[in-house]
């Protein structure tokens, strides 16, 4: 799996706890834009992403981040950042002060280490908070001060362990925002960690799916999500009756409570449609090409014979 | 580059209060590794080790400490002032315990070991307890860098606080003398005696104290655990001695082992026969400020630099191998 212009690569990497096998034999590179480390809990992530920040050694394979072993040359993490899942922040510390500081253990002079602080404060969204000591701050504040000490001194690759863990819809939105823009607007490659397929599938360029510490998918996401057979419609009204024009016209049809799916993508199949809303005097809301979605991935449904419901 | 107007300026473009929002800015500035990130750590644990850029709850025992070291300077210094205005050089000796010997012997020495007891778990414990040692060793720095600068931040501190009254004493008996030039000639041997012995005590607090902060997660477990180990083994050796056999058993307390230090570092070793008269009569003809150690210069320093590298190559050990 190893590709060209790779970031990070990981070589037939294992890592071995007294009890427990964390990675077995992976073989992996990151490209830039956002890759999602999707897993249930124990299956690796976080192991994975301390082996690339060289927090821990693995036991046998190769690490390469950036074009350099990270165990043995630290300055490699000058253009890393990391975003840890558990707490992290001095609670009596001001956000600004806090973060001038941890710029300037990253190698950069004092008084720069004052502006990228403040411009970083302000890209989160916490600039007006940020001579408040963070113990003040609600969840979500944490989290994006948690993001700004891993953007403060400008890295090249961040790598975010579960960002949005513990926040409202809300807040998750607004944390998967900044992660999106983290990549877009800032230029930095994201790595980012998570056990919910809807925070990756929102966000993420591409995926690797872990399972008991081996590599099980990994990919663009467009890949996972790509149109499929089944057409998808959705009606404002007669729905029976539309249902039964279909079905005497010969279509197999789907049922959900979302709308109806009909196998086949073709004009043909285009034509019977609108023939059986016209007979059925149903108003047509949406209709288009069903995508998969990464759920499936875990489930095995075939995307081509989902449900109706889940689909759109 | 997008261009937003203030709402003042927004129908009058000549009132100013353009803000201009340049977007994102990659940093192209130096980058300093390593020398920038110890030094980052080390000046963020002298401000911490003093409260500095805190609110007063932070300030308030350190620099209480801190007072209460220089006031008993302030008073020794008096003292001596006074008895020498009175009475002259005369009225000046018959004032015990205020050499600069004497000053880290009895009250500034515990007073210390309290500081320190306060002040050192600042550097360890709640970087570990809030997980931010998480956010130092993803950076440039490794756990040695990290732990070396915290220590250096603890010894630079405990220096100045051991060195401070120590000067003020200086200044007070040099002012209190009639000719201070004069004092100052005959007594300059005093200044590098007790540079080096405060660097001493520093050093070895510094060490005890750093490494019960680093195997404690919580402040008050290695405050706790630093007052213990400072006042039992004291309690504990102190039967031991004025026995000549058993007086090696002394130098299990941190206490015991600082005093013998200053005390070989000003005034030296004390000879047998004055030793043996002692032991007979212990609270007979006591020197509060030349008193002098009844152990052997090489004995002394063995048990200093043992209880010296001990905690630091411990605590270095236990940092080097921390998996976060």
């Amino acid at each position: 799996m190893l590709e060209g212009n790779a970031l990070m690569t990981m070589d037939n990497v294992t890592k071995q706890y007294p009890a427990v096998v964390a990675l077995h034999e992976v073989d992996l590179s990151f490209t830039e834009g956002i890759t999602g480390l999707l897993g249930e809990n124990g299956a690796g992530k976080s192991t994975m992403i301390k082996i690339l920040l060289g927090l821990v050694p693995p036991t046998s394979g190769s690490v390469q981040v950036l074009g350099e072993d990270v165990t043995r040359n630290p300055l490699v993490r000058t253009r890393l950042g990391y975003m840890p899942e558990h707490d992290c922040l001095p609670f009596e510390a001001p956000a600004a002060e806090f973060l001038c500081h941890i710029a300037e253990v990253s190698g950069l002079p004092a008084a720069r280490a004052r502006m990228r602080a403040a411009d970083t404060l302000r890209h989160v969204g916490l600039f007006e908070a940020r001579h408040r000591p963070m113990g003040t701050y609600s969840t979500g504040m944490k989290q994006r001060v948690k993001l700004a000490q891993a953007l403060v001194h400008d890295p090249d690759i961040v790598l975010l362990d579960e960002p949005a863990a513990g926040l409202d819809p809300a807040g998750r939105d607004d944390m998967l925002g900044l992660v999106r823009k983290t990549y877009r607007e800032f230029g930095i490659t994201v790595v980012f960690s998570s056990h919910l397929m809807s925070d990756v599938e929102r966000t993420c360029d591409r995926i690797t799916v872990l399972e008991g510490g081996r590599v099980a998918k990994s990919g663009a996401v467009a890949e996972y999500t790509a149109e499929t057979r089944t057409l998808f419609i959705e009606v404002d009204g007669n729905r029976e009756r539309f249902v039964a024009a279909l079905e005497a016209r010969g279509v197999s049809v789907g049922v959900g409570k979302g709308g109806v799916a009909v196998q086949g993508s073709d004009e043909d199949l285009a034509d019977l449609v609108r023939d059986a809303l016209v007979e059925a005097e149903a108003p047509l809301r949406r209709m288009a090409p069903r995508r998969r979605e990464l759920a499936e991935l875990f489930t095995g449904v075939d995307g081509d014979h989902g449900e109706a419901g889940e689909a759109g | 580059m997008a261009e937003t107007r203030t709402a003042q300026a927004a129908g009058d473009p000549k009132a100013g209060g353009v803000v201009f929002d340049i977007g994102y800015q990659r940093y192209a500035g130096p980058r300093e590794g390593r020398r920038r990130a110890r030094l980052a750590v080390y000046k963020d644990g002298f401000r911490k080790v003093l409260g500095l850029g805190r609110g007063p709850k932070a300030k308030l025992l350190p620099w209480a400490c801190i007072l209460v070291l220089v006031g008993i300077s302030i008073v020794m210094a008096a003292m001596v002032g006074f008895g020498q205005r009175t009475l002259g050089d005369v009225g000046a000796e018959m004032v015990p315990g205020t050499s600069h010997y004497f000053y880290y012997s009895i009250f500034g020495l515990n007073i210390l070991f309290i500081f320190a007891a306060l002040v050192a778990p600042r550097l360890l414990c709640p970087d570990r307890r809030n997980g931010t040692l998480h956010l130092y060793l993803v950076r440039p720095l490794t756990a040695t860098d990290y732990v070396l600068a915290r220590w250096a931040a603890c010894l630079t501190v405990m220096v100045l606080v051991v060195w401070l009254p120590q000067f003020v004493l200086l200044a007070g008996r040099v002012l209190g003398h009639p000719e201070p030039l004069t004092y100052l000639d005959d007594n300059w041997t005093d200044i590098p005696k007790f540079l080096l012995s405060g660097a001493a005590i520093a050093a070895m607090v510094t060490a005890v104290s750093m490494l019960a902060s680093g195997l404690a997660t919580r402040r008050g477990y290695a405050s706790v655990l630093l007052i213990a180990l400072f006042v039992i083994p004291n309690a504990v050796t102190a039967p031991f001695a004025f026995n000549p056999q058993l007086q090696w058993v002394s130098m299990f307390s941190l206490g015991d082992v600082l005093g013998e230090t200053n005390k070989l570092i000003f005034n030296g070793v004390e000879q047998a026969a004055e030793a043996d008269s002692q032991v007979e009569d212990p609270f007979g003809d006591l020197d509060l400020d030349t008193a002098q150690t009844r152990f052997s210069p090489a004995f002394l320093l063995a048990a200093y630099f043992g209880w010296l590298l001990a905690p630091v190559v411990v605590l270095w050990m236990y940092y080097r191998r921390l998996r976060l």
